[in-house]
């Protein structure tokens, strides 16, 4: 069949995706530290219809080939790192980091992982875990009698004990820095995995060697910006179109074809 | 047969490549930095043959060269995403290690510290490829210079100065198009480079779009499809000719 229904195909593919990637950005708009993805297009390859430098009149060569493109593909999605606001929530848990790094988080299978959402809880055994229950790392336990708990801007822990028992230093909270923060790979749940991309972790205390500071009573908000989603959904929409009128074009010249000859 | 249905043929043949071109401008409205370079006129040639008098067959005529009008400029915030304004062009490595000439801005540092665009190809400086300090701040001014700032250094830390995008001019220079999708010097051997000087400038924290028109294409689109249409027209009634001349000459 004509090449260029494949050629249009390849446009409505990649639009349909950067529509997913769009609406799961307008879908975690609330949720906590949240980073924006963005798709990113690039022009397939192309095919030498004639080559530079070929004979075209007697000695005469043509001085530019023609080169014939054959679509355009997604070649990835890459989150942007902007800092999302600071939300005050008042909560002596919740820890927001103004700046790089990440909060590692043991799984289940005894790897690390890593969050910017720093909601945490208190495990039934007085250790800091995320909302779904996996253990902050380097683990803290607070003890049970304990009654005001605060976190400084360097990560540190402490705890006001009861009855005049004075205050405890529980330690220090860590975060992980990556030399290239966008290789790091979504696995859900607000976690990232470390890849080849990512480059190893590097382990700071907070506010040191370019890491950021922790913020206690803070969250950060997802760094979505809508108008900037809706302006990117409606290009989306109006490029897919255009793909699916080529589409039809040809359709259309094919079908003349058909009924014609 | 009456040999005037190799006409049509002719044209339709002469045209598919076109219908090609057009759509994969259609398919790349969205991509960053793309610009588009076909341009195509059909001429007509002469059969000096006997019997041929009549017959004049159309013979497509090329144009591969860079259009490099810009496309809209799209503020990103991002501090590696650089759009090139007026005849601007970056110098990248290409898979082949021969330089070449792009027009994406979406840079970004890959694991090994070094500088590349969205589709991977490493961004060449003026001294070679340019490669950064590991997770340090990263800014890009308007004449292409680039700048580290240490994030960890307390106090106020100076942003020092790693390099330069080798930014050229391609008023002068046509610039043609590379099997990878790349631009290249037009008819000059592959790897040749622009001289350097004239008026480079790049915004920061912006990218520029496709410079494809939509009306535009969908117009020649349109126009291109009609043109078919004629075509496939004149053969059906050269069939129609030949098959009322073949049922005249039946016998009985």
């Amino acid at each position: 069949m004509d090449a260029s229904m494949w050629i249009a195909k390849t446009g409505l593919d990649s639009q349909q995706m950067r529509m997913s990637v769009i609406s799961n950005n307008l879908a975690n708009v609330n949720t906590t530290a949240y980073k924006r993805d963005r798709a990113t297009f690039e022009d397939m390859l192309y095919q030498a219809v004639r080559l530079p430098g070929a004979q075209t009149q007697g000695a005469a060569a043509s001085p530019t080939g023609l080169m014939i493109g054959t679509g355009v593909r997604i070649v990835a999605t890459e989150k942007n790192y902007q800092q999302g606001s600071i939300i005050s929530t008042k909560a002596p848990l919740d820890i927001a980091i103004a700046g790089d790094g990440f909060f590692p988080i043991q799984q289940p299978d005894g790897t690390t992982a890593y969050t910017r959402d720093g909601g945490f809880k208190r495990s039934s055994t007085g250790q800091l875990v995320t909302a779904s229950g996996d253990l902050l790392l380097p683990a803290i336990t607070i003890p049970a009698n304990a009654t005001t708990l605060t976190i400084g801007q360097d990560g540190s822990v402490a705890v006001e004990l009861p009855a005049g028992a004075g205050s405890q230093t529980l330690g220090q909270l860590q975060l992980a820095r990556f030399v290239n923060p966008s290789g790091l790979q979504s696995v859900g749940q607000n976690l990232l995995r470390e890849t080849g991309a990512s480059g190893p972790p590097q382990l700071l205390a907070p506010g040191q060697g370019g890491a950021g500071r922790t913020l206690q009573g803070s969250l950060e908000a997802s760094n979505v910006n809508v108008v900037e989603e809706m302006v990117n959904m409606i290009e989306t929409q109006r490029a897919y179109e255009i793909n699916s009128k080529a589409v039809s074009a040809v359709d259309g010249m094919l079908r003349f074809l058909n009924n014609n000859l | 047969m009456d040999k005037l249905i190799f006409n049509p043929l002719a044209t339709l043949r002469e045209q598919a490549v076109v219908r090609q071109a057009i759509v994969h401008e259609l398919s790349n409205v969205a991509t960053v930095g793309f610009k588009r370079s076909f341009e195509t006129a059909l001429r007509s040639l002469k059969f000096e043959r006997e019997g041929f008098d009549t017959r004049y067959q159309a013979q497509a005529l090329y144009s591969d060269r860079i259009d490099l009008k810009p496309g809209a400029l799209m503020a990103t915030g991002r501090p590696l995403d650089v759009a090139m304004v007026g005849n601007t062009v970056l110098t990248v490595q290409a898979a082949d290690g021969q330089p070449a000439y792009t027009r994406r801005g979406d840079l970004r540092v890959n694991p090994s510290g070094q500088v590349e665009t969205g589709s991977g190809a490493l961004v060449l400086g003026e001294a070679g490829p340019l490669s950064v300090p590991a997770g340090f701040d990263i800014t890009i001014t308007t004449d292409g210079q680039v700048f580290a700032r240490d994030p960890g250094q307390v106090g106020v830390a100076a942003p020092a100065a790693v390099g330069r995008l080798r930014l050229r001019d391609a008023t002068e220079t046509p610039l043609s198009r590379r099997e990878d999708g790349l631009f290249q010097v037009a008819g000059q051997p592959p790897g040749a480079e622009l001289p350097a000087g004239g008026t480079t400038v790049v915004q920061p924290r912006a990218l520029e779009g496709s410079n494809v028109g939509a009306v535009d294409a969908m117009t020649r689109m349109i126009d291109h499809a009609r043109s078919f249409e004629t075509q496939i027209r004149v053969i059906k009634e050269m069939k129609e000719l030949d098959a009322s001349g073949a049922s005249m000459m039946r016998q009985g």
